[in-house]
């Protein structure tokens, strides 16, 4: 009977936890809610999860939040991961706020007068987009990591640096045209390519130094 | 209630002479305009802007403006309109920056080429203050060389860019007081303290390389190595100095100097008093 009582209490208890655990992983799904007295602001950029950014309280003047996940551009290491956690919201007292965005160039995104009011969420957007450039070197470059130079249309600015990569690596600038510049003065190459980043949109940027290779010495001796 | 409350108005007026009363008023997407002047690329908020008058004619690629700035003052230079349009084969997936003004007309949105537009008179809210885009003071070297210099531009901005760590950060000359540089041993970065105008400090670092990047010009190169900061000498005559030279970096600033003079007077005041009680006591007349 004893022993009945105990099957019975073991089976309730599993089907309890059954349940906690069910309702939990349904909350998982479901956007946290907004922090008691505050308000929340979204960052809105195209669909990039991660920006290095700060927010300062127009009325003191204080930085009262920041951000700063990315990794400079002319990194030789970073890269951009595929399951990048949205980082672009956050819970703030209700006020007026500026949002400073830093790319990964001079230029930064400056967003004024963000009115957060409690209880609400309010979305920002940030007018930047992205660019890559792919690099595909010939004979004694193949594989290798090539530093370029962000101008500004004109090109009497250098606004940024960046590092191809073997992985995908973006670079984030404020819309408009930019000029590229690669050069390698061991190789003899400069390259300069103009680039325009829209909002939302990924520009690709292809490099190759092929077509500025020495001819093999096989054909030169056919020939 | 706006919830974002920067909206740029104002009347735009074509080349034929139709003129707009315009709100939201962007310039390719953003409510900053960037043109050049004697060269320099310029990157201003339309808020500081009071008028803009576009010359040539709408099919020229660079095009002369002449920017009124809120404080008059008043600069020629050149925009490029018409740019884009590159069918670069190694180019994809982006699209095309629109040479167009936009904005919303009591009819509805407005799209006019940037070409076509001769003029636009902005209208800006009374509450908005007047940014000055002039600062002076003195920079000194470091072997402690005084200059006195006005319009003071850090690398044609009037602003001051520095980095904590990942942060950058832009704080506008106006705001500062003082900027101190420190000895670096590599000479890559450059500590540097910053003083506001209202007391606060804090620290930072500089990119002083003096390392020529790999497609830099030679212009851009000694610009950017020589002429970090850079403003007119008050004895005549330009005036450049380079991140690895420049030491200190002193702000003046009109009420500062007002609070100064109060200061020295209220200073030379106790010490005459004090001068005068230390005569007592030492029982002279």
């Amino acid at each position: 009977m004893n022993g009945s009582r105990l099957i019975a209490m073991a089976l309730t208890a599993v089907w309890l936890s059954a349940c906690a655990s069910t309702s939990g992983s349904g909350s998982a799904y479901m956007p946290p809610p907004i922090t008691e007295g505050k308000g929340r602001m979204s960052l809105q950029a195209a669909g990039i999860n991660q920006l290095n950014f700060y927010v300062v309280d127009d009325a003191t003047g204080e930085e009262v939040y920041e951000d700063m996940p990315r990794v400079s551009s002319r990194s030789p290491s970073a890269y951009d991961s595929g399951a990048e956690k949205n980082r672009l919201t956050v819970d703030l007292d209700p006020g007026t706020y500026t949002v400073v965005v830093n790319t990964d160039i001079e230029d930064d995104v400056v967003v004024e007068d963000v009115v957060v009011q409690m209880g609400q969420e309010v979305y920002v957007n940030v007018r930047v987009g992205r660019f890559q450039v792919n690099f595909q070197g010939g004979e004694g470059l193949s594989g290798i990591q090539m530093p370029f130079l962000i101008w500004d249309w004109n090109m009497s600015t250098v606004l940024g640096r960046g590092m191809t990569s073997s992985e995908v690596r973006r670079v984030i600038v404020p819309e408009g045209r930019y000029k590229i510049r690669m050069e390698n003065s061991s190789s003899g190459f400069d390259i300069i390519k103009p680039v325009e980043v829209n909002y939302g949109r990924i520009t690709q940027v292809f490099i190759s130094t092929e077509s500025q290779q020495q001819p093999e010495p096989e054909l030169e001796q056919q020939n | 209630m706006a919830l974002q409350a920067a909206v740029v108005e104002g009347t735009v007026i074509n080349r034929k002479g139709a003129r707009y009363a315009v709100r939201k008023i962007e310039i390719r997407g953003s409510t900053n305009l960037e043109y050049y002047v004697k060269g320099k690329r310029r990157l201003l908020a339309l808020t500081r802007i009071e008028r803009i008058h576009l010359g040539g004619t709408a099919q020229d690629q660079e095009v002369p403006i002449t920017v009124t700035l809120r404080t008059g003052r008043v600069e020629e230079g050149t925009i490029v309109i018409n740019g884009d349009s590159s069918t670069d084969d190694a180019i994809s997936g982006g699209s095309h920056v629109s040479d167009r003004l936009t904005g919303s007309t009591e009819l509805g949105p407005l799209f006019i080429p940037l070409g076509d537009v001769q003029e636009i008179l902005f209208v800006h809210d009374q509450s908005i203050p007047i940014v000055a885009d002039m600062v002076g003071g003195s920079i000194v070297d470091e072997r402690g060389r005084r200059f006195t210099v006005s319009d003071i531009r850090f690398r044609d901005d009037d602003a001051f860019r520095f980095r904590q760590g990942r942060k950058k950060r832009r704080v506008a000359l106006r705001h500062l007081t003082r900027l101190q540089f420190e000895d670096s041993p590599g000479g890559e970065m450059r500590p540097v303290k910053i003083t506001y105008r209202t007391g606060k400090l804090v620290q930072g670092e500089v990119d002083a390389s003096a390392v020529r990047f790999a497609g830099e010009g030679d212009k851009v190169f000694r610009t950017r190595v020589d002429s970090a900061f850079t403003g007119s000498l008050t004895s005549g005559g330009i005036f450049g100095i380079g991140l690895d030279r420049v030491k200190l970096v002193l702000i003046e600033h009109e009420e500062a100097d007002t609070t100064e003079k109060k200061a020295s007077a209220e200073s030379d005041a106790t010490h005459t008093d004090d001068a005068k009680e230390e005569e007592e006591a030492a029982g002279r007349p």
